[in-house]
């Protein structure tokens, strides 16, 4: 073995904080996604997110927030050691709220890929500018 | 657009949709919206259409290697915040996780300075190194080992009057004192064109008295901000809105002149204008929205104003922010260069949202 001290690593302290793993790694079998309908409101699911956090959450409140087709959507973080985003969305019943999230994906998609372009762009004509 | 702000009537939809007016107190029409009713009567919320996609537009203005400065227009600030904390919080760097303590006679406790060496940024590409997973091995395709050992020792023959610096051997502990070691020959070969040091030589890590030591050995892993603060990519990466800075009315004469003078940002000019000197705004990316020009009260500048003009003043200069129009920053620490960490948050972004959409349609 190559490196030195190798053997000190078992006997590392731990204690009970939270592992950075936790916030890297979902647990084996567990979903990515989970959906689960809100039976006292019609039209209404509820969304869980593992390991995501206010980038997401935000972005897709904005998001939906835009479709006329939404009429609620807002997201929680349930606590800051739970690594969860938890958002809500109920429709006008036209569509399910799945349907809505993803339309979100696909418009959040081609706004960053047209960013990027135009990301590249701005960069391109700064350097010819020079 | 920019509403009389002594006007009774109450400021348009518009004008709350587009901007956040600075007021002496505080801001008003921070608020986003909180459903599509909101501003659904102007048209200004459509789901996404080709147009809204035309419109966006990024300027760089400064592009030196650690840092970046551009403008971003007619994005929802919701992908800009997104794309800030990516930045921040998403993308892999290699940082020391795990310090071997051998020897540390100094006066620093093992655990602050273990503490300080882990917080200094390592040039070394993250690509070359994979994750180590909690219970993988080390090895070295996931870990680099460094060491440090230095002692401080007395020059001999030295005035006792200098400084310690000139007094003693290695009194002062610099970043520059960690050293890389290869990990068989493969590691050596794969790092042989950028072999890993810290990114700054000089990084002050303590300070010692002769005959104290410190001798160490470190692992470096990869890892993301969210985990740890040290292995984030950037010092900052910041956006703020554009600042505006109206002059409703026409700013003459002496009261042009303390205007200009009272700005600590130096946001006026005066210009001669066909009946008296005119204030202008000048230089309005300067301004901190630190609100001084619209400051009354005591020790303002206004003080120095007959009553009759203060008045006039006051309903003169009008602050807002645009809400489509923000001024990204992004200062590297070094390791990488601010513009791919802005292109890896892109990527990062993408990845995120095809994952997502991917676990969705299951």
């Amino acid at each position: 073995m190559y490196f030195t001290c190798f053997e000190f690593y078992a006997k590392l302290v731990v204690m009970n904080v939270p592992g950075p793993e936790e916030l890297l790694y979902l647990p084996e079998g567990m979903d990515k996604v989970t959906c689960e309908e809100d039976k006292r409101v019609p039209h209404c699911s509820i969304f869980t997110f593992h390991l995501e956090d206010h980038t997401l959450g935000n972005l897709l409140r904005m998001q939906l927030l835009r479709y006329p087709k939404v009429k609620f959507a807002a997201y929680q973080i349930p606590h800051p050691l739970v690594n969860d985003c938890i958002l809500r969305i109920q429709t006008d019943g036209t569509v399910t709220p799945k349907v809505a999230l993803l339309q979100a994906f696909d418009d959040l998609r081609s706004i960053t890929e047209n960013l990027e372009k135009a990301f590249d762009e701005g960069h391109e004509i700064f350097l010819k500018r020079k | 657009m920019i509403p009389d702000s002594s006007s009774e009537n109450y400021p348009n939809l518009r004008y709350q949709h587009d901007k956040v007016q600075v007021n002496e107190d505080a801001p008003s029409f921070t608020m986003s919206m909180n459903d599509y009713a909101t501003y659904s009567n102007l048209g200004l919320l459509q789901p996404i259409t080709p147009d809204l996609i035309q419109a966006m537009a990024i300027r760089v203005l400064k592009n030196e290697q650690f840092d970046l400065l551009f403008d971003v227009a007619n994005v929802d600030l919701s992908i800009v915040n997104a794309i800030r904390r990516i930045i921040i919080a998403e993308i892999p760097t290699v940082a020391i996780e795990t310090v071997f303590m051998k020897n540390n006679t100094s006066v620093m406790p093992d655990e602050v300075l273990s503490h300080r060496i882990g917080l200094v940024p390592l040039k070394v590409n993250p690509d070359l190194l994979e994750y180590r997973n909690p219970g993988d091995p080390v090895t070295p395709e996931n870990t680099l080992a460094f060491t440090m050992h230095v002692q401080c020792t007395n020059k001999p023959g030295v005035d006792q009057d200098l400084t310690d610096k000139l007094k003693y051997n290695n009194s002062h502990v610099y970043s520059r004192d960690i050293k890389w070691v290869p990990q068989g020959q493969q590691q050596e070969e794969k790092f042989a064109h950028s072999p890993p040091v810290p990114v700054h030589d000089m990084i002050l890590l303590l300070q010692m008295r002769p005959n104290q030591v410190v001798s160490m050995d470190m692992h470096a892993v990869k890892g993301i901000g969210k985990t740890h603060a040290k292995f984030s990519p950037v010092a900052t990466a910041s956006y703020r809105l554009l600042p505006e800075i109206n002059l409703v009315r026409p700013i003459l004469g002496r009261t042009a002149e303390l205007l200009r003078a009272a700005c600590p940002l130096n946001v006026f000019d005066i210009e001669d204008g066909p009946e008296a000197k005119r204030c202008v705004v000048a230089r309005p990316r300067n301004c901190s929205m630190c609100r001084e020009c619209i400051r009354s009260g005591n020790g303002s500048w206004k003080d120095q104003l007959p009553e009759k003009d203060r008045e006039e003043v006051n309903k003169s200069i009008v602050l807002t922010r645009a809400k489509d129009y923000v001024i990204f920053s992004v200062e590297s620490t070094g390791i990488l260069d601010s513009s791919t960490l802005v292109l890896q948050a892109f990527d990062i972004f993408l990845q995120k949202i095809k994952q997502l959409n991917a676990a969705l349609s299951v």
